[in-house]
């Protein structure tokens, strides 16, 4: 347990008008829910349509985020987990893997990238779907997004390097 | 004509020590046809020495792709390996890593089973593929300096001080003969046009080890190539019974005497500008040359145009790198 936790989701929740995900009323999207749920959590990387997994993105922080604010002793966490999480298998990983994992950091535990739109790739070929790439943070994975690359020593930053250091010392002089 | 033989009268102080040929009567064309031709003669006495052709396995280890490849002992270059992977590894790399440890060209035969990698001029340390860019923009400076100028007047190259990058540009030492010729910026540009030429030839460099005596007679003419030539010698592989020098030679045009590694091809030279000429004294040689200083990037790295002219100004100034010197045999290191 934690003592770091925050009321307030540290995701973007999106100005749309929040549509409907599936057919079938409340049962039918909490099960659209628990699915996304439980692939995230079961293989930290996963990639579909924006519109169940950013909805799922905020169940996914709200659950860790009670794991650690409560730890797995606490009724009222454990009952959303129960609910929420259809492997439980994936609990005992919530409390034993996400939660020091995430232990002394605050914000989002999830990360999310925009893939590409493809065109035609569906039956109706003028179908847009925004796909993201819905990931817990420190996977083990490699990075989507790879790391700064250091170009300090090519040969232009390295004559301007020497250029900058002359002229800083003609204004020291001066 | 008379300005020129003034100063050969001047400097016949020091040709009574080497025994430089007299060039009065020859043209820089025609001393350099006769490197050239030396040159040839020499490379294809070693490729007839190989006898058989003999197969050695080379792992190249290339992030994208890592092969082994079954290549010629003593004919196939590290550029033939790059060909058989993929075009961006010939265009872009410039030297090549054998077992991490040696830095090798692109153009020179490979010895024995090794590791490869090939080096471009963005990755995390390039100091070794940025030294061996200006060297061999050093090397192209001396070619330009030796066919720009009209036939009338005879330029003797000295020699280059080894890359530095605090001066903010790379030189070459040469006796000019040109009495007090004091550049403008429209033949600056001429002379950089020279490069730009070159660019467009995608001439290769390659290296050839001579001996001493071949060296002397390539550079029959050289008096101040003579006089370095002891200096120079080394031998190349351990196993060698005689000390050589490491010459090399632009596409079919120039050839001159260089320890170190240069790029694989003129194709990536960048921007490439002359920035100023200076005289300067040479003790060891007792005369006064010109030091011949420019500015240039490789292709691969892009920079602004105000930028480049930023740098360039500063290339303007007087470059400090050292003065040739001629040491004791095997000490001096003026030459890289």
């Amino acid at each position: 347990m934690s003592n770091l936790s925050t009321r307030t989701l540290r995701v973007t929740v999106p100005h749309a008008i929040r549509s409907k995900l599936v057919v079938g009323g409340q049962d039918a999207r909490h099960e659209k829910i628990k699915a996304v749920l439980g692939e995230l959590f079961r293989q930290e990387r996963i990639e579909g349509y924006i519109r169940p997994y950013d909805e799922a993105r905020q169940y996914a922080e709200r659950l860790i985020e009670l794991a650690k604010k409560y730890g797995d002793r606490h009724v009222g966490t454990m009952q959303l987990m129960d609910y929420w999480l259809i492997d439980k298998d994936l609990i005992h990983k919530v409390f034993k893997v996400f939660v020091p994992r995430y232990a002394n950091t605050i914000g989002p535990y999830t990360n999310s990238y925009r893939l590409p739109i493809e065109y035609g790739k569906f039956q109706q070929p003028f179908k847009q779907r925004q796909n993201i790439v819905l990931e817990m943070k420190d996977n083990p994975y490699p990075r989507i997004i790879p790391d700064p690359r250091n170009y300090s020593n090519i040969l232009s930053n390295v004559l301007l390097n020497e250029a900058r250091k002359e002229y800083q010392n003609e204004k020291k002089k001066t | 004509m008379m300005k020129i033989r003034s100063c050969l009268t001047f400097s016949r102080r020091f040709q009574s020590t080497s025994s430089a040929q007299s060039r009065n009567h020859l043209t820089n064309d025609e001393i350099r046809a006769h490197r050239l031709r030396i040159f040839n003669n020499e490379r294809q006495v070693q490729i007839e020495r190989i006898r058989r052709v003999e197969k050695i396995e080379i792992d190249v280890q290339d992030p994208i792709q890592s092969t082994k490849l079954l290549m010629n002992k003593n004919l196939s270059t590290p550029l033939h390996c790059a060909r058989h992977l993929s075009s961006v590894l010939v265009d872009r790399s410039c030297l090549a890593l054998i077992d991490d440890q040696h830095i090798w060209d692109m153009n020179r035969p490979l010895e024995r089973d090794c590791t490869l990698k090939f080096l471009h001029f963005m990755e995390e340390n390039c100091e070794e593929q940025n030294r061996a860019y200006w060297r061999t923009c050093s090397f192209i400076i001396g070619y330009i300096l030796e066919t720009a100028f009209k036939s009338t007047y005879h330029v003797e190259l000295c020699s280059f001080p080894p890359p530095q990058f605090q001066a903010g540009s790379f030189a070459y030492d040469a006796q000019l003969n040109l009495g007090d010729w004091k550049p403008t910026r429209d033949d600056l540009r001429c002379l950089s046009i020279q490069a730009y030429k070159l660019r467009d030839r995608d001439l290769r460099f390659e290296r050839l080890d001579v001996t001493q005596s071949v060296a002397e007679e390539m550079f029959a003419y050289d008096r101040f190539k003579l006089a370095q030539i002891p200096h120079m010698l080394r031998l190349v592989t351990p196993t060698d019974t005689q000390p050589r020098l490491s010459v090399y030679r632009m596409g079919d045009c120039h050839v001159d005497i260089t320890r170190g590694p240069l790029i694989s091809s003129t194709k990536q030279i960048g921007r490439f500008e002359f920035s100023a000429v200076h005289p300067i004294d040479v003790p060891s040689y007792n005369e006064t040359m010109h030091r011949v200083q420019a500015l240039s990037i490789p292709a691969q790295l892009h920079l602004h145009y105000w930028t480049f002219d930023y740098l360039l100004e500063r290339a303007k100034k007087k470059n400090n790198a050292s003065v040739p010197t001629l040491g004791k045999a095997k000490t001096a290191e003026k030459l890289e």
